[in-house]
């Protein structure tokens, strides 16, 4: 699996190369409504490559329990700002953290954890790319056949404070870890579907990798758009629960027409980022 | 917020306001009580040592405080590091996302408990430089720095949205250049640390990081390095494929508890505690009394209790 690759659902090998406006349904309580989020108008679609990577365990696992993962996350770039993925597998085996005790997991993300992360994508990745590797357990998340809160996927930033919305250049920032088993643990005790939260945590962390999108609970200044009824910005903290509820999370926008300086919402900051060159 | 509005369906919108309103100066009351202390331990360095940094989130109320999850990763605890020019020093952290569980309250800090977070200031915080990024993640050059801590009550869900910012006392930090015996030390570490990047020297990382630390923890086992190799060193040793086997790891703990004993009231002390229970908490005693009474006793507790209930509550 070292091709670069385009996606379709449920396989590698082909992406759909539609640019019909992306059709997103979405189901309230009390029945069913439907909108329509169009690809912005008159934006060429930029494609940047994208290295995905699994631990060995889950390799053979990953797409066929969730065949919509790559092609639905490309849908949200696409369908919000012309941005698609060119998912590739150069290294698709993934070490374990601690090669010594292949059940270690990987630990909490604070205190000494940054160098570990950081390094370990230092030695497993091409640099030169955006990246998501895949893992199995953090430390800290429930175990499984727990309903509890947790740590869905961490993504290197530079102080949003001081950096919001802007893709940051140096290398060692070019990762997003995705909690693969955690995802899988926490759907299933919590009873929702687990491949529509791998989806949206998915989407989220790329959100912050690719263009630096804020969380939108700690910087609801860039989160002023609107959302279709009964949908949130996948950008947002909602409960597992919510997480579960949608199989194309959306990003918060104006509308279809492109506002190349408008940083209120996730559409105008992936705009701007379109043009982003490493 | 979620436990009402997951309510909202049953309950008219006149009580629904009401308890909102009362639910947020009830919270507000609380945040009060929270008090946010930064420790440093000293507060001048010399360069290439390592700056260890203690987030206290201390209650000092009477009732139990609901906050969000405690972390510098979590967004919600920030450090700002500026120079005495004011310039903002850059920061490259991990950014960790936690999703709740529909009605999740927060974490508990109940009366006089509090909340622990360390840190290794060239952990994100810095420049490129001769200590980067082998040593250390980020190199921090000469000079004099402030740094400032806020703990965001507002929590990612919850609640707490309508929270607020405890901040802390900022802190002065120096950063001198480097006597002669300490040119020695930090080199000494330096080639330890650029063997784990070099292939050809890759495999013999750990065994040089433990026996340099094993020689260094009998002879003076306040030096600044022990807490940090025994930390981040072992993180990078699992990052390069090179991670601890079993029977390095009890001895690594020992060697944890040794340096966390004898720096007990320092940030390092507690960073070694941190540092046990991150990578070894089944390992870990369940109570020193030797830590009692210190800032890494302080820590250990909440670990503890932690290891006890390890999923969020």
């Amino acid at each position: 699996m070292t091709a670069r690759t385009r996606v379709v659902r449920g396989q590698f090998g082909v992406r759909t190369n539609t640019r019909l406006a992306i059709l997103v349904y979405s189901t309230v309580l009390g029945g069913c409504s439907s909108f329509v989020v169009g690809q912005p108008q008159g934006l060429d679609l930029i494609t940047n490559s994208m290295e995905a990577s699994a631990e060995s365990v889950f390799v053979d696992t990953l797409i066929p329990q969730n065949p919509n993962l790559f092609y639905n996350v490309n849908r949200v770039f696409e369908g919000f700002a012309s941005i698609e993925f060119a998912w590739y597998f150069p290294n698709y085996r993934l070490p374990r953290p601690n090669s010594q005790l292949p059940s270690d997991p990987w630990p909490d993300p604070n205190g000494f954890a940054p160098q570990q992360y950081l390094d370990y994508a230092r030695v497993n990745r091409d640099t030169s790319q955006f990246g998501a590797f895949f893992v199995d357990h953090m430390a800290t998340n429930p175990q499984a056949g727990t309903c509890a809160g947790f740590t869905g996927g961490l993504t290197p930033l530079p102080d949003p404070h001081t950096t919001p919305n802007s893709v940051f250049a140096a290398q060692n920032s070019r990762v997003s870890y995705v909690f693969l088993n955690d995802v899988d643990a926490v759907s299933i005790a919590c009873g929702v579907t687990r491949e529509n939260v791998l989806i949206s945590v998915t989407t989220h962390e790329l959100g912050h990798q690719r263009a630096g999108l804020t969380d939108a609970d700690s910087f609801p200044q860039y989160h002023r758009g609107h959302v279709p009824q009964g949908r949130y910005d996948v950008m947002a903290y909602r409960s597992i629960q919510d997480l579960g509820r949608f199989n194309i999370p959306v990003f918060d926008f104006i509308d279809t027409i492109p506002h190349p300086n408008d940083t209120t919402s996730c559409q105008g900051n992936l705009y701007a980022s379109r043009s982003f060159r490493f | 917020m979620a436990l009402v509005e997951h309510r909202a369906s049953r309950v008219p919108w006149c009580v629904l306001g009401l308890g909102v309103l009362l639910a947020g100066a009830s919270w507000q009351g609380r945040a009060q009580s929270l008090r946010l202390t930064v420790h440093t331990g000293k507060s001048e360095f010399f360069e290439g040592e390592p700056v260890y940094v203690t987030f206290e989130l201390a209650n000092t109320g009477s009732d139990t405080v609901w906050v969000p999850m405690y972390g510098l990763a979590y967004g919600n605890l920030r450090a700002t590091l500026t120079r005495d020019d004011a310039s903002v020093v850059p920061h490259l952290g991990l950014h960790a996302d936690f999703w709740p569980v529909a009605g999740w309250r927060g974490v508990p800090v109940p009366p006089g408990a509090a909340l622990y977070e360390t840190a290794v200031l060239q952990d994100g915080w810095g420049y490129s430089g001769p200590s980067a990024p082998n040593l250390y993640i980020a190199h921090l050059p000469v000079g004099r720095y402030q740094l400032r801590a806020q703990f965001n009550t507002q929590a990612q869900t919850g609640p707490n949205r309508e929270g607020r910012l405890v901040l802390a006392e900022p802190v002065e930090v120096g950063v001198r250049p480097r006597a002669q015996g300490e040119e020695v030390e930090y080199q000494q570490v330096k080639q330890i640390r650029d063997m784990a990047w070099d292939r050809d020297r890759r495999q013999q990382y750990l065994r040089a990081l433990v026996s340099w630390v094993e020689g260094k923890v009998r002879t003076d086992s306040t030096d600044p390095f022990l807490a940090f190799l025994l930390a981040e060193g072992i993180a990078t040793a699992n990052a390069v494929g090179q991670g601890p086997g079993r029977l390095e790891r009890n001895q690594l703990v020992a060697l944890r508890l040794d340096v966390a004993r004898v720096q007990r009231s320092l940030p390092a002390g507690a960073h070694a505690i941190q540092s046990g229970y991150g990578m070894d908490p089944d390992l870990m005693p369940h109570r020193s009394p030797e830590l009692m009474n210190s800032l890494a006793g302080a820590a250990a507790t909440m670990f503890e209790g932690r290891r006890r209930t390890p999923s969020p509550p």
